[in-house]
């Protein structure tokens, strides 16, 4: 036998060595390692709770941007209700027409009762020739009051329940009530002023009236082309930067011209 | 000379183990515990207890994977960590109780030739048979190559302990081979 160095020995034999572990050692392994996981699970609850509260606040953004679109509709909405409000504003019309015949109807008795009262007149003292008038104007008066009442009933009739309706068209109640109001102040002014009122002066009033109501009704349809707007403007601006450049340029040419001419001297 | 492609094939396992693939760490298991738990075995007096520090080096291993670089063998490196968890455990069960012995003489003669070649079972009942602190450093000097510098970092202990534990460790291991050759000669 060859003299062994112990050490060697041992290291050698122990190096060689291995020992097979017991059957369920991988098994025993991989339960410890499966139980450090719920420890990354947090982190990935966090990570997951994070981005879907970032996709609430993207999709929050995106809708918010797109609200002035859904504002819009509403406002198309209001413009696809306003045949209902425009059926309401030609009954309304109507109705108006209605009263302007009527009071055209009164303008045109006017004349003979007018020549009647001055027959009478001639018969009757002076404190009875102001009675007919009077009537008249009571007469007018109710024609006018019942008309109204009955644009006032039509135009509660027709209004829906919608609220944004029901502020239009009582906005646009209240003004053509005014109106109404404005064109009886008027009539009666002329009737107490002249005598005489021709079926022209009336119509004229009704007309002017009529087209006030139009324009207001314009005015709240707020129908607005958005596209000739900024054409306008961006023809405006054009023009003013077209200006400043052939000004820029005239001055430009101004220097050249002065310092030529200053050289020459 | 074997070592380069055998590294070379383990490094694809490695990047699978390292992203928690348990295949793959099943497979590394399979090729290195059986090695591993020999050396927890030379450290810890018996086969349970080696497995359970060879699991917990191995967890370690697992949990550790992604700061491996590829530097040096993947054997040594599990390895060391095999022997460090083997020291813990000592440590744990306060085994490892060094006494300062200032003076020990002719530390340095220890070649021990002995006419005997000790088989494997034998080697290991000898070494059981050490004090803890005797055979830690035996086996980290004599078996694993470490100098006493590093086995005094490791166990936390002076030089002169570590020098002083061979020292002791090698004297009675050699009188153990010494009555077991006289025994044997006294049978024959």
């Amino acid at each position: 036998m060859a003299p062994h160095n112990l050490e060697d020995n041992i290291r050698k034999k122990l190096d060689a060595r291995s020992i097979q572990p017991s059957a369920n050692a991988w098994d025993k392994l991989e339960a410890k390692l499966d139980a450090t996981k719920p420890k990354k699970r947090p982190v990935f609850w966090y990570l997951a709770a994070a981005s879907f509260v970032g996709f609430v606040i993207v999709t929050s953004v995106f809708l918010f941007t797109n609200n002035p679109e859904i504002e819009n509709q509403i406002v198309e909405n209001n413009n696809l209700n306003a045949p209902v409000y425009d059926d309401d504003s030609k009954k309304l019309n109507n109705n108006f027409e209605d009263a302007k015949i009527a009071s055209e109807d009164n303008t045109k008795e006017v004349p003979p009762q007018n020549s009647s009262t001055k027959q009478d007149a001639e018969k009757q003292t002076g404190v009875a020739k102001q009675k007919p008038a009077l009537s008249q104007k009571s007469k007018i008066d109710t024609k006018i009051k019942d008309n109204r009442a009955i644009a006032k009933t039509s135009a509660k009739q027709n209004t829906t329940p919608k609220s944004v309706e029901e502020l239009i068209v009582d906005e646009n109640d209240d003004f053509f009530k005014n109106k109404v109001n404005e064109v009886v102040a008027s009539v009666k002014k002329l009737q107490e002023d002249n005598d005489n009122i021709t079926a022209t002066e009336v119509e004229n009033l009704l007309n002017n009236a009529r087209r006030d109501i139009e324009m207001q009704r314009i005015l709240n349809n707020q129908k607005v082309d958005a596209n000739a707007l900024l054409q306008d403007v961006e023809w405006e601006l054009e023009k003013s930067f077209r200006d400043k450049v052939f000004e820029a340029l005239g001055e430009g040419f101004n220097k050249v011209r002065t310092a030529v001419l200053e050289r020459n001297d | 000379m074997k070592i380069i492609p055998l590294h070379k094939e383990y490094s694809q396992l490695i990047a699978k183990a390292a992203k928690d693939n348990r295949r793959a760490q099943q497979q590394l298991f399979k090729i290195f515990a059986p090695k591993m738990m020999s050396v927890c075995r030379q450290y810890l007096k018996n086969n349970t207890k080696a497995e359970e520090v060879m699991l917990a080096g191995f967890f370690k291993v697992f949990n550790h994977l992604k700061d491996y670089r590829n530097e040096g063998s993947f054997e040594g490196w599990i390895r060391r960590i095999m022997v460090n968890e083997s020291i813990s455990q000592l440590r744990k069960d306060k085994k490892l109780h060094f006494v300062h012995e200032a003076k020990i003489e002719n530390t340095e003669v220890h070649a021990t030739f002995i006419e005997t070649s000790l088989e494997t079972d034998e080697i290991q009942k000898m070494i059981d048979n050490l004090p803890d602190g005797y055979r830690t450093v035996f086996i980290l000097y004599a078996v694993e190559g470490y100098k006493h510098s590093e086995i005094a970092e490791m166990l936390q202990i002076n030089e002169s302990t570590s020098k002083s534990q061979l020292f002791k460790a090698r004297k009675m291991l050699q009188t153990t081979i010494k009555k077991q050759n006289n025994i044997s000669y006294g049978a024959s």
